[in-house]
């Protein structure tokens, strides 16, 4: 044993003692062949994955140098399993190559040993796909450049895309010096790493992938950055219409373009510009069900230079097809939480890109770029009349009651009354809950039936302090950004969405000046306690603890 | 060489007095050369006593020594106790029975092991300069790699098992477990697991329930964890290996911790010539199962060669890390009294150790009489300061509740007030509901407990388990005697191996003096034959012991000297200490005469036990080659 920050653990984990002098030297390292798994306040874990190891060797980064590296940080030895794993499968990339062919239509497929060649003929599934045209070459059609990446993956056999992607029509854009107020506007140092991360040299193997940042720390900023070192027609695809237009304004604030280059395509306007911003929903919306999608095609057909997916662990089914057709292009993944109950991170990895960038929420609340915040779990008991109704009903409406404790409202109006001077965000799931909310003190309410133009409008007197106080659904989950709200009343929500918990803290988190709270209300003895624990796994994970306080009715 | 003592030399008088008379003069006659009669023995064995103190003489033994005494010497040394025959035994795969048998008994008869009692020791009066010179290697193989680092069944193996099983209430292995111990192989994991489940069962620690869950009898945990990893090994192989000489079982393995960590790694052959010998010193039987049962326990690990693990005897725990997501880690060893496998789930078992605490895992804990305050205390004392505020407040609040309920012997319930009011009005409770004692207390249907705490559970009540000790004591009254026995004997203290792991290759060093100074002597051809076969046999040290005696008479008869041959079979016919070494056509044989007969055609025939199995054959004495007497067993 020595005094190292690294303890190298058999299932390929890496522990990093953040409070060790080296850590940040080590950690520097880490990252160029580890994803960040968690991040909690004082051990940090990181995993040595197939991905990482070969998104680590198309950035020339070997394993001879991924395990001098482990050994040289490690208070242990390292176990020969660990360095066997590395070697092994880092040397898999490079052993299928894709690389332009001399038709157009096709790219050229080269494997280097016959068995891998073999294998590959012998899968109904990859085979389909390939034309053979050598010993050991194939041609594939461009349509299946992703799908054939995708399978490949899955067998084991990473390719080495050799193919630089396709810059797509010029359209010259910067930052301004000053934004619209005549503020001066800096880049933060993150946001230019992680531009850098995804981009590199613009050579082979770099141009995609996904940037995880926390809530609030200017996620829509390395967007933007990307786009000026790529000076491109963009595609950008957010969750709603409100974060539509926030885009559209932060890029009109921001940046040199004009508003007759910045358009909206979403269901109430298709204004396809050099910069387009639309929604999922938009996206794969369809007038039947069993009818094609009639705006993916501004996706396939749009000439894009560059895409990016705005919090892109929202990517719904169809844009996943969609995507993997899409690899020609730059493309950017942006999210705080690559978490998805589904399970089906690895396949954004797969076809956005792998994570390039990932950095500790309590790293930049310690710099100053998010807020602190401070969580709470407030418990409250249900009242006495709805005991037996509760301990009558099945699972799911245990939950709904124990949510729809009226007992919430006066836990909600004391926060609110301990809260004078902040901006205050009561989110919950259920419509009937928040209208009584709202009611309960005059307040306005934003939910899915509300109208953009209504939504705009309260958001708009939100951040310009004519209310401090806003009623929301989970429409505000994601993607709005208000920038002085500092405490956050979740009164309920969608049973265990640790996704969910995180956008919500998310919208509390720019920097002001001024800590931020957030709440959790949830029953007592019911149910939503548990849940209450699953949807704070992710937050945990990433340093915040829940002071828990049980309320005396 | 260090000053003789006079318990040495007592000792070396004591021993050699108790030889026969035949093999005492032929010692004596071999060193001081004639005997003249009258004799006074005690004269005879302080001048043999004399002799061999003298450093010349010390100094010419030692220096004819080759590398095949020293590896006998070093199985004396490693085993302590044996006799001549289990020693040619052991390392008949090393060489050939008759050469062994030879020259252990020429060992003897150079002086440099003494029979004490039918065992085999060395001279006392060179005792210190034969030790030095025993080493375990190549004895016990040649190969140099060092130990390794592969997991075992280790305190903090058994502290993560317990957590494991009483988190999922039953102990059939499963795969997914290999995620709680990624060091470990799926397949030596589930060898321990079930190997663990299987002693703890027949010990009583573990025991299953009426309904089929697993119990645990945290007293006995305890103390099986007040063990350090090496005393539970030797605690499990122990048990493994016979329950009526658990004592032996524990010496044995304590041994072979010992020494293999000294050697390393060694081949298979090897392994087993040191359990046989380590299972003799300890007097337990040795069989085939025994290398499965240590490689069971982790103890070794086959790797083209054996391997011996690395057991952390002293590798403390490091200070608790509890982080934000209620995680618990560190690395090293918990000490006896840690408490955290209690009260928390294993997430980990690997370098750095974590577990990771909920409600539900404390709940658990306190079922299993765990003290609040004791977890309060434990977090605190072992954490760095304010990492588990957090973390004792959420415990707090989950004690509180947990306390808000008792249930005795599943009948009696006192609880809270929300809880009164959910068994007074709860219609599907009421036939559990035998009658209410007082406020808030209330004499439920013990039959249907069950039942009863099934409704309330899913009412969002938490209930803590019934209070009762019946269980805990039927157990204690079963198998506290092997338990309690197992767990004293392996109170062990670590072995220190005082035997080096190499040692230089030692080669004869011949005087050729004396091979000339027999030459020159005046002797009768019998006397040289029987000096020259006393020189070859390394016993002439000094010219003085060139003298006109025949000591041995005639040892040897070949070729067309029959009646020799059949002379030879019948002097040792009846000897305990002579065997006969047999030159056959086709192979080679040691015997042990038991009978010369005669066919009707007159021809003699040797009846005779084939050592060492002893099975009796017939030989006839003409298709004999050579017969040569050995002399194996001097006592």
């Amino acid at each position: 044993m020595n005094d190292k920050p690294l303890i190298v653990q058999s299932d390929k984990t890496m522990l990093l003692d953040v409070h060790h002098e080296s850590a940040e030297a080590c950690r520097a390292d880490l990252v160029r062949f580890c994803e960040l798994i968690k991040s909690p306040e004082h051990v940090h874990t990181y995993a040595l994955s197939a991905i990482s190891l070969w998104n680590a060797a198309s950035s020339g980064v070997n394993s001879e140098y991924i395990c001098d590296r482990i050994q040289f940080w490690s208070r242990f030895p390292v176990s020969d399993s660990v360095l066997y794993y590395i070697n092994d499968i880092a040397s898999r990339f490079g052993k299928v190559v894709l690389t332009e062919s001399d038709d157009p239509m096709y790219y050229k497929l080269e494997v280097k040993t016959d068995r891998i060649r073999t294998e590959l003929m012998s899968r109904k599934n990859i085979a389909k796909m390939m034309i053979v045209n050598g010993v050991r070459s194939f041609l594939i059609e461009k349509y299946y450049r992703g799908e054939v990446k995708l399978q490949l993956i899955k067998l084991g056999y990473p390719v080495d895309d050799r193919i630089v992607l396709e810059r797509g029509p010029t359209v010259p854009m910067q930052f301004k010096k000053t934004n619209s107020k005549g503020e001066k506007f800096v880049i933060r140092p993150y946001q230019v790493q992680a531009g850098q991360a995804l981009l590199g040299d613009l050579g082979p193997g770099c141009g995609y992938g996904t940037i995880v940042l926390p809530c609030g720390s200017g996620k829509t900023v390395v967007g933007m950055n990307i786009m000026t070192q790529l000076q491109t027609r963009t595609l950008v695809v957010t969750t709603n219409v409100a974060a539509v237009h926030q885009w559209m304004s932060e890029i009109l604030d921001k940046m040199d373009l004009q508003p007759d280059q910045v358009g909206e395509y979403t269901g109430e306007r298709k204004d396809p510009r050099e910069v387009t911003v639309c929604t999922y929903q938009v996206l794969t919306y369809r007038p039947d069900k069993d009818g094609p999608f009639p705006h993916l095609e501004l996706l396939t057909k749009g000439e894009w230079g560059l895409i990016i997916y705005d919090e892109v662990h929202m990517l719904p089914a169809p844009v996943f097809k969609i995507t993997a057709e899409l690899q020609a292009v730059y493309r950017v993944g942006l999210t705080a939480t690559l978490v998805r109950e589904d399970g089906r991170e690895d396949e954004v990895f797969s076809l956005v890109g792998p994570k390039r960038f990932d950095v500790p929420w309590n790293e930049l609340q310690q710099q100053g770029f998010i807020a602190e915040a401070y969580c709470n779990e407030i418990r409250v008991d249900l009242p006495p009349d709805l005991e037996i109704p509760y301990a009558l009903a099945n699972k799911r409406e245990k939950y709904r009651l124990a949510s729809e404790n009226p007992l919430k409202l006066d836990v909600v109006k004391a926060l609110v009354a301990r809260h004078p001077d902040d901006f205050i965000l009561i989110i919950g799931q259920y419509i009937n809950q928040l209208e009584t909310i709202a009611a309960a003190f005059n307040l306005p309410i934003i939910t899915g039936s509300t109208p953009n133009a209504k939504r705009e409008e309260l958001y708009r007197a939100f951040k310009e302090g004519e209310n401090h106080i806003l009623v929301v659904s989970k429409v505000a989950n994601f993607a709005i950004d208000l920038p002085d709200a500092s405490v956050a009343i979740q009164v309920s929500g969608t049973f265990g969405s640790r996704s969910e918990e995180a956008q919500r803290l998310g919208r509390i988190l720019r920097p002001k000046n001024r800590s931020s709270f957030f709440y959790s209300v949830v029953t007592r003895y019911s149910n939503e306690e548990e849940f209450a624990a699953n949807r704070q796994k992710f937050l945990a994970e990433q340093g915040y603890s829940y002071e828990i306080e049980v309320w005396a009715n | 060489m260090g000053q003789l003592t006079d318990y040495a030399k007592e000792k070396f008088k004591n021993l050699l007095s108790r030889y026969t008379e035949d093999n005492y003069f032929y010692i004596a006659r071999n060193y001081l050369g004639l005997i003249p009669t009258p004799f006074h023995k005690p004269a005879i064995t302080t001048r043999l006593c004399s002799f061999f103190s003298q450093q010349t003489i010390q100094e010419r033994i030692i220096s004819l020594l080759d590398e095949m005494d020293c590896t006998i010497l070093s199985l004396v040394s490693v085993s302590s106790s044996i006799d001549a025959q289990t020693c040619t035994a052991l390392l008949k795969g090393k060489w050939s029975y008759g050469t062994l048998l030879r020259r252990v008994s020429n060992l003897q008869e150079r002086m440099v092991l003494l029979n004490d009692e039918g065992k085999l020791v060395f001279n006392p009066l060179l005792e210190e300069r034969l030790k030095s010179l025993c080493s375990l290697k190549p004895l016990f193989g040649t190969e140099q790699n060092r130990q390794k680092s592969t997991p075992y069944c280790s305190t903090e193996f058994v502290r993560a098992y317990i957590s494991l099983i009483e988190k999922e209430k039953k102990v059939v292995f499963k795969d997914e477990y290999a995620l709680f111990f990624p060091a470990y192989n799926l397949e030596q994991l589930q060898l321990i697991f079930t190997s663990l489940t299987d002693t703890l069962n027949k010990l009583c620690i573990i025991y299953q329930q009426k309904d089929r869950k697993t119990s645990i009898n945290y007293t006995k945990v305890h103390q099986l964890l007040s063990l350090n990893d090496r005393q539970l090994l030797c605690f499990l192989v122990a048990f493994d290996l016979d329950e009526r000489a658990i004592k032996e079982g524990v010496q044995f393995t304590n041994n072979l911790i010992a020494i293999l960590e000294k050697i390393g790694c060694c081949d298979t052959s090897s392994l087993k010539l040191l359990l046989r010998t380590l299972a003799l010193k300890a007097g337990i039987r040795y069989d085939s199962s025994l290398i499965d049962c240590l490689s069971k326990w982790g103890l070794i690990t086959l790797d083209e060669l054996w391997y011996a693990n690395q057991i952390e005897e002293n590798v403390g725990r490091t200070t608790l890390v509890v982080d934000s997501d209620n995680t618990i880690s560190y690395s090293g060893s918990c000490c006896k009294d840690d408490i955290l496998y209690r009260f928390a789930d294993i997430c980990v078992l690997d370098r750095q150790t974590s577990y990771k605490v909920t409600p539900q895992s404390f709940t658990r804990g306190l079922d299993n009489l765990l003290v609040w305050e004791q977890v309060k205390t434990y977090l605190e004392h072992n954490s760095y300061p304010s990492m588990s505020i957090s973390l004792i407040k959420l415990l707090q609040i989950t004690y509180e509740r947990y306390h808000q309920i008792t249930i005795y012997d599943g009948i009696v319930l006192t609880c809270d007030d929300r809880t009164a009011r959910l068994i007074e009005n709860l219609e599907s409770i009421q036939e559990h509901h035998l009658q209410t004692i007082a406020a808030n207390v209330y004499l439920m249907r013990r039959s249907t407990e069950m039942l009863w705490r099934q409704i309330l559970t899913s009412s969002g009540v938490l209930l803590p388990s019934t209070i009762a000790d019946e269980q805990v004591e039927v157990i204690h009254r079963e198998d506290n005697f092997i338990f309690t026995l197992l767990l004293k004997e392996s109170t062990i203290e670590p072995l220190v191996v005082d035997i080096m792991e190499f040692s230089d290759e030692k080669h004869m060093d011949e005087d050729p003096s004396i091979a000339n100074a027999i030459e020159k002597a005046t002797l009768t051809s019998s006397q040289r034959q029987d000096l020259e076969h006393r020189y070859n046999a390394r016993m002439i040290l000094i010219e003085e012991q060139i003298v006109p005696q025949v000591v041995n008479g005639v040892i040897e008869a070949g070729g067309f000297d029959y009646q020799g041959k059949v002379g030879l079979c019948r002097q040792a016919v009846g000897k305990q200490n002579i065997a006969l070494q047999l030159q056959l056509t086709d192979q080679e044989l040691v015997v042990q005469a038991l009978e010369v007969a005669y066919t009707p055609q007159k021809e003699a025939l040797l009846k005779a036990a084939v050592m060492p199995t002893m099975e009796v054959k017939i030989i006839p004495v003409s298709k004999i080659f050579l017969v040569r007497q050995l002399r194996y067993h001097l006592c």
